[in-house]
């Protein structure tokens, strides 16, 4: 069984050719510019896109564990997982499609049929699956025996991990991964702290382990956020300059994910809103400017 | 593009469309002349030997091929033995907000004193009214059905290779050899023949005409012209007239110049519905193309011009304005010549050649509606032509529309053509599959599925003409189980099946004997050597086509209503029969449900799949395989033109929630709203009908642009074409979205709960986002065009 929180087919973006992500729930790691905030806590959450909820409740009559409750005082929702028993009634009663249940727990027969079904478009285009999160290395015992059934069924498979796990967990499944898309935030462990909420010791330890590791085949990259990482190209190019990587790929960072955290009722994370205000968007030319940046310190952007 | 292209592409833009009387005049002396002196092939054929002496020639400033249809550019001719226009038509015609087509006031005077009070009761279209039961006519009012032929004859066709390897005297040796040939003592139909034979002759010595004038014409030009460069294009295209179409072309200009005399001979002769093409020009042009390039006689840009300029000349012919039921369900007014390029050579190799990159070349360049340029995507294609044909169909204005060679050879020989046959095959018009240059494959209207539906939950009662007009299949409360109600459904689609055609058998029957083509016939193999008109079942090949409209909203429908009533029992069929008489008003929670919370045809999800499989089937089996008049068969293809939009006009709400009155969505794609997974599901749920068993299906894609961007976007779309057409399916065609799309999404939310854009590292829904990130997108959209 894996805990999942979307698949998405005819994903292009996720490492080559046509690819299905299968994005799983949990991350150690706090982001505050997660375009995926309903990823971070494993637990399952609920979300209100409040402008199609009209506040009919039929949602909440539905549970019967009395895990979704509304708030009459301050008109708000509040859901805890504890007792929550996925019956996922209150999505099914929300037929306005505001509420969402987000998370799934597959049984691997049935993800792996569903993963399949592209498979004529991964075959024309050299695609296939990708892993993604949330940490999709956080459930790794269910994630072995996917992975098994995919690879042995012949599926170029992606993994895309922000490598704050175990390096234990990468040699579990070195066979059965074609390729890790590793994401670097920071190299100062200071700001990683501040922005993460972990220290990036343990990253860049396992990231410096993989690359020289030849069995694996790693594909570097780096989200970029105005002015919060943007200001780190030295040390970045100093960085993978040090350990010999000469080409990455740039995430260019789009407000459009931090929408998301005011529909999760009672998240785990604690940004304000106002602070997700502070984020910015690049500019074309300043981004071009950034790729210039990183080419002319001998970094080749993919 | 050159000047000379530049000059005569405005020209073909900027003219405004107009109606020609001259035809109509002409048909109505030779009718007078010789009505009921000659046998009709005969009288076809002198009609036509008269248009061809007396038609206005036009040689526009700097063209290098000539030949109009009517008088001028975008100038439609008349074809009053098919449907006379009333002064109530010109006026709309004239003023209507689409496409208006402009008449002098003394035009529509003498048409209308002249032509109209000769021609009005003889017109095929009274006659076919006429002959029509009671019956027929309802579901013809009523929306259930369109009628192709109440106002254009049957000659959805395309031509062969033949025109490049005879020329008209060429084909009159055949001609004449077939008549010494005829057994007049053993062989009881002898006479018929000979006659028809007769007919093509005459119309052979017509086409030759219209060349010679040309001819004249040009040198005349050429003589009164001071500009030497132009007076030697003109001396030029003198010669090329002179050859052909009397003898077989000898060059690549002499070829497309062949090729447009019998476009324009073809298209005179009668309003043959608008599809006839070359079909598969880049295998008829090659050799041409190979050896002038050998023999120094043409350069590469010299053989793009020409195409282009033959790219102007289609689109200088607006279609012949319709009138009636027929303007409302095809609203278009373009012509549907669609070429095709690429797919495979008739010994089964490689079809792609030099040619078919120019043809790629000018497509991209001319933008222009006509001609409707298309690729064949084999397998045996080079990687490099299909992605040159993505790169084109990435700049999201439609062209080309990829069609699977495979598909259409299996098609084909599924139909029972050979292999040979088979390969020199293509789809024309929208995505109808045919024998080119050997086939009459006539559509004789489309069919509304859902309405059929509504029909059947009404128990036979149309609300919209407010008539009995199915059977009495049973009450809603009658229908205990699914399966009730799918009996219910085939029986009400088989009885308007037997309707439609019961009407086609009349129609086919009047067009054999009041209007053969004779000159269509000349082309179209084997109707020389069966001394048979093409309209009366000459060609090697006969089918007829009803073309299904709205699977879809059906299956969704049909998914409603199972889903719902018969499953979970959220509802019963009656408080579902009840909103959608209401419209859905009062019964918001209805509403919601069959439209949040049911599955939908176009996720890939089987429930929903597997009910579009078995409607598809029904429809299948009511029509395909019932013999036609010309002794072929019927069989079905799933296309809208723009007929959905007509159908959801005439029909209230569908069980799945969509509104009275919208249109049913188009060809094979999804309802409106309702694939949520994106394209690699919407191609999977639509690879479950069988597409072998249609003479052609269509799907819409459409994506915003930064999907398609970059040599990545180009790879993508190579790959999701290659894969859908590995899962043996027909067509697939795309659009991107443009800026004021998105306005509009913004705008009205409701109309585009699919819209899926690009955000970051990942896709969302466009109704997801808020107003600013909305606004964002709409921006950068606007950059990336």
């Amino acid at each position: 069984m894996l805990r999942i929180f979307d698949i998405k087919r005819f994903a292009i973006h996720d490492g080559p050719g046509i690819r299905t992500t299968v994005f799983l729930k949990g991350c150690p790691l706090d982001c505050k510019w997660c375009h995926n905030p309903e990823s971070k806590s494993y637990h399952f959450n609920i979300m209100i896109n409040s402008d199609n909820c009209c506040e009919c409740l039929d949602c909440v009559d539905q549970c019967n564990n009395n895990c979704l409750k509304f708030i009459d005082e301050t008109k708000s929702f509040y859901y805890q997982y504890e007792g929550c028993n996925e019956c996922k009634k209150c999505e099914k009663a929300c037929l306005n499609n505001a509420l969402s249940f987000v998370g799934n727990d597959y049984d691997i027969d049935l993800l792996v049929d569903m993963l399949k079904k592209d498979s004529v478009f991964y075959d024309e285009s050299n695609g296939g699956i990708t892993f993604s999160g949330g940490e999709p290395l956080l459930q790794i015992n269910s994630l072995i025996k996917v992975l098994k059934r995919l690879k042995y069924a012949g599926f170029s498979i992606c993994i895309d991990t922000c490598g704050y796990v175990n390096y234990n967990n990468f040699i579990k499944i070195e066979n059965y991964v074609d390729i890790f898309l590793y994401d670097l935030k920071f190299i100062d462990n200071d700001l990683h702290k501040k922005y993460t909420g972990v220290s990036n010791k343990k990253i860049l330890e396992n990231y410096i382990k993989l690359i020289n590791n030849k069995r694996f085949n790693v594909i570097t990259r780096i989200p970029l956020i105005k002015g919060i990482n943007s200001n780190e190209i030295n040390e970045f190019c100093n960085f993978l300059k040090h350990v010999n990587v000469n080409e990455i790929e740039l995430m260019r960072f789009h407000k459009m994910g931090l929408d998301k955290n005011n529909r999760i009722i009672n998240s785990r994370s604690l940004i304000e809103t106002s602070e997700l205000e502070e984020f910015e968007e690049f500019s074309d030319n300043e981004f071009k400017e950034i790729i210039n940046e990183f080419e002319n310190n001998g970094i080749r952007i993919l | 593009m050159n000047k000379r292209v530049l000059d005569l592409r405005k020209q073909s833009i900027k003219t405004k469309p107009s109606i020609s009387i001259e035809r109509g005049i002409i048909v109505k002396q030779s009718y007078e002349k010789y009505e009921g002196t000659v046998e009709k092939p005969i009288l076809r054929a002198l009609a036509f030997k008269d248009m061809m002496e007396r038609k206005t020639l036009c040689i526009n400033d700097g063209e290098l091929i000539v030949g109009e249809k009517g008088q001028t550019p975008q100038n439609a001719p008349t074809y009053p033995e098919l449907t006379c226009y009333t002064k109530d038509d010109f006026e709309i015609l004239n003023s209507r907000k689409e496409v208006s087509f402009k008449t002098s006031k003394q035009d529509i005077d003498k048409y209308l004193n002249e032509i109209v009070p000769f021609f009005d009761k003889r017109s095929m279209r009274k006659r076919i009214l006429q002959n029509m039961s009671s019956q027929w006519k309802s579901c013809y009012k009523a929306g259930v059905f369109t009628e192709f032929m109440e106002q254009r004859g049957p000659g959805h066709t395309v031509a062969g290779d033949k025109i490049y390897k005879y020329g008209f005297k060429d084909i009159k040796k055949i001609i004449k050899k077939e008549i010494k040939n005829l057994d007049m003592i053993n062989d009881v139909n002898a006479y018929s023949k000979k006659v028809e034979l007769q007919a093509m002759n005459i119309c052979c010595d017509a086409i030759i005409t219209l060349g010679e004038r040309y001819s004249r014409f040009a040198y005349q030009m050429a003589e009164n012209t001071n500009d030497e460069t132009r007076k030697q294009e003109l001396f030029k295209i003198s010669e090329v007239c002179k050859n052909v179409p009397a003898n077989k072309p000898r060059n690549f200009h002499e070829a497309i110049q062949m090729y447009w005399f019998v476009h324009i001979g073809v298209t005179t002769e009668l309003n043959i519905w608008d599809a006839f093409s070359p079909g598969r020009l880049d295998q008829h042009l090659i050799e041409f193309y190979e050896n002038d390039i050998e023999n120094n006689n043409l350069t590469r840009d010299e053989a793009k011009e020409l195409l282009q300029l033959l790219w102007i000349k289609f689109n200088n012919q607006p279609a012949p304005p319709k009138v009636g039921v027929t303007m409302k369900e095809s609203s278009t007014y373009t012509d549907f010549a669609n070429i095709n390029t690429g797919g495979i050579t008739s010994d089964g190799k490689d079809g792609v050649n030099d040619v078919s990159y120019l043809i790629l070349e000018v497509m991209d360049e001319m933008k222009l509606v006509q001609p409707n340029s298309n690729v064949q995507i084999s397998r045996l294609n080079p990687n490099k032509f299909i992605k040159k044909a993505c790169e084109i169909a990435c700049k999201g204005w439609g062209q080309p529309a990829f069609y699977n060679t495979e598909e259409i050879i299996s098609e084909l020989l599924h139909m029972g053509k050979s292999i040979d046959d088979a390969r020199l095959g293509g789809s024309s018009g929208c995505v109808e599959t045919g024998a080119f240059g050997l086939e009459s494959y006539i559509l004789t209207g489309y069919l509304n599925l859902s309405k059929i539906l509504d029909i059947t939950l009404h128990n036979g009662y149309d609300n919209y003409s407010k008539k009995q007009i199915g059977l009495k299949t049973g009450k809603i409360e009658d229908f205990k189980t699914f399966e009730d109600l799918k009996n219910a459904y085939k029986k009400q689609l088989n009885h308007f099946v037997d309707i439609k055609i019961q009407g086609n058998h009349i129609i086919e029957k009047l067009y054999m004997d009041e209007m053969p083509v004779p000159f269509l016939s000349c082309i179209i193999d084997d109707c020389i050597t069966n001394a048979i008109d093409y309209n009366a079942g000459g060609a090697r090949y006969n089918t007829n086509y009803i073309q299904g409209v709205g699977i879809g909203d059906l299956t969704d429908s049909f998914s409603a209503i199972k889903f719902n009533v018969f499953d979970n029992k959220n509802f019963e069929l009656k408080q579902l029969l009840d909103a959608i008489d209401n419209n859905f008003d009062g019964y918001e929670k209805v509403f919601k449900i069959v439209n949040n919370k049911t599955p939908k045809y176009g996720n890939d999800d089987d429930y929903a799949d597997n009910l579009m499989v078995e409607l598809f089937k029904m429809f299948h089996d009511s029509v395909t395989g019932r013999p036609t008049v010309r002794k072929g068969v019927y069989r079905i293809n799933m296309l809208p033109t723009t007929c959905h939009i007509y159908f959801g006009s005439v029909l209230g709400a569908s069980p799945n929630g969509r509104k009275a009155y919208q249109p049913l969505p188009d060809g094979i794609s999804p309802s409106k709203n309702a694939d949520r997974k994106g394209p690699t599901a919407i191609m999977n749920s639509v690879a479950k009908m069988d597409h072998v068993k249609t003479g052609g299906t269509l799907l819409n894609q459409k994506f915003t642009p930064d999907v398609l961007q970059g040599t990545q976007g180009i790879n993508n779309l190579a790959s999701l074409i290659k894969g859908f057409f590995k899962m043996n399916c027909h067509h697939i065609q795309f659009n991107v979205f443009d800026k004021e799309t998105l306005i509009d999404a913004q705008k009205n939310p409701e109309n585009y709960k699919n819209l899926i854009v690009r955000v970051a590292g990942y896709s969302d829904y466009f109704n997801n986002l808020n107003k600013d990130l909305q606004d964002e997108i709409i921006n950068r959209t606007d950059l990336k065009l």
